[in-house]
């Protein structure tokens, strides 16, 4: 991978698991978290160049998905589940 | 380890029967699996839903079901004669000296087989069609119905990929049992005057009735109110309305179609196709606790054990896991599961008896 094209993925990376975090419901925020990274790992095998950008296309989308859906699911809270501090 | 649990069963509790015969079972038994050596208790004849059933009459069973199954905060599905007895919130008061967890903290969900929360994904897909591009798909004379029409056709090709089926096969409908009905009754209407009687099966066969259904929206992580039927092409099927109206859906469903719900729906078709890998990777790490429990576990041996019993079937609770569970809960709700067992069983005359060695199927109960 181009080193420009790296440096990206890392910061995409870290803004995805910084906006998961921001979830207010449990199951979500935990799904997002696990399956960012799971998405991640699984991508960083990828060879292609076409494979990496269409990967790395579908990773902004997601921000932008998961940030839109952060800012409902403040506006509508459930309360905390029995399994949370 | 051994303790001798009665006849046609071997030195680990294994009976001699064969594979599971309720399958319904398997989230339950993969729960308590996980809990490892705690299986050699539930293994014999005393397992919890057994030692339930036997606690006393029909109300009392489902009694102690429902306060079983509040006290462990857990939402998860009793079986279907408790389910005719109302909630499990007239059930807490009842036992409200027994130790719970803080109330005002919501219940985990494990009741994914009834339905699923929307995912993230699906909700972002139909906002903008419940907010402003709220155009009829029917209207073919301006930007806001041409909008809704792309939307809706782009949904149904989604459906489509799903199933691998055309889009000109998709039909929407308000959901799996109006597309029961569909084809069921649609079909035999269209040739009743050729023959008169219908035939179905319990799987999707291909032969009398052609027309499948799959799940409604809202098992897949879409919206409620919403689902298709798959009506094949070729060789044709034909199928008779059950609604009358403007012939819309190839005047097999009139009535308009609803954006929203359809866009949804096509949304977490699409959403299954690309995490169908990973969900079901998913489902069978949290089904075999594959992080916490050793390799040495049979998951039949279990699954057999509990599907031994007839009586299981009828005083069981059915735990189902989905793409948004997580190893902490399904952890937690196997530890709940196990200390209200044997909270009942401190309890329990019968789990003495069992103790014992006594056959309880050997009991004579007195007619009163």
């Amino acid at each position: 991978m181009a080193a420009g094209g790296r440096q990206e993925a890392l910061a995409l990376y870290k803004a995805l698991l910084r906006e998961s975090g921001k979830f207010t419901s449990y199951n979500y925020r935990e799904y997002a978290l696990r399956r960012v990274r799971d998405g991640f790992r699984k991508a960083k095998s990828l060879t292609t160049e076409a494979d990496q950008k269409r990967e790395l296309e579908m990773a902004k989308e997601s921000l932008q998905v998961i940030k839109r859906q952060v800012v409902i699911g403040n506006l509508y809270r459930s309360p905390a589940l029995v399994i949370e501090k | 380890m051994g303790r001798d649990l009665g006849p046609g069963r071997d030195g680990h509790g294994r009976s001699e029967r064969g594979a599971l015969q309720n399958p319904r079972l398997t989230s339950l038994a993969a729960v308590y699996q996980y809990q490892g050596v705690g299986l050699q208790e539930f293994s014999n004849r005393g397992t919890p839903e057994y030692l339930i059933a036997m606690l006393g009459h029909f109300r009392s069973v489902t009694r102690a079901c429902g306060a079983f199954r509040s006290k462990i905060n857990v939402a998860a599905a009793p079986s279907t004669s408790l389910r005719t007895l109302g909630t499990s919130s007239h059930l807490q008061s009842l036992n409200a000296a027994v130790e719970t967890d803080s109330p005002e903290r919501w219940p985990l969900y494990l009741d994914a087989q009834s339905t699923t929360p929307l995912d993230p994904r699906v909700l972002d897909a139909m906002l903008p069609y419940l907010t402003h591009q709220y155009g009829n798909p029917h209207s073919r004379t301006h930007s806001y119905g041409w909008e809704s029409e792309r939307a809706v056709e782009t949904a149904r090709q989604q459906v489509a990929d799903l199933i691998g089926a055309d889009k000109k096969e998709i039909i929407f409908t308000s959901g799996a049992t109006e597309s029961n009905n569909i084809s069921v009754k649609g079909v035999a209407r269209f040739y009743k005057s050729k023959k008169r009687h219908v035939i179905t099966t319990q799987t999707q066969s291909q032969d009398l009735s052609s027309s499948i259904h799959f799940s409604s929206g809202h098992k897949i992580y879409g919206p409620k109110g919403i689902g298709c039927l798959y009506v094949r092409r070729r060789p044709r099927v034909r199928v008779e309305a059950l609604m009358s109206g403007g012939g819309q859906e190839r005047g097999m469903r009139s009535g308009t179609v609803p954006t929203p719900l359809v866009v949804g729906l096509g949304a977490a078709c699409n959403i299954a196709l690309q995490e169908m890998e990973y969900d079901h990777a998913w489902d069978v790490a949290l089904s075999s606790g594959s992080a916490c429990t050793s390799a040495s576990l049979e998951p039949s041996y279990v699954l057999r054990a509990i599907g031994a019993e007839e009586d299981l079937a009828h005083s069981s609770i059915r735990f189902g896991l989905g793409r948004f569970t997580t190893m902490d809960e399904v952890k937690y709700t196997a530890d709940k599961c196990v200390q209200h067992v044997s909270r009942l069983r401190e309890m329990s005359p019968l789990w003495e008896m069992v103790q014992e060695g006594i056959d309880l199927k050997s009991i004579q109960w007195s007619q009163h």
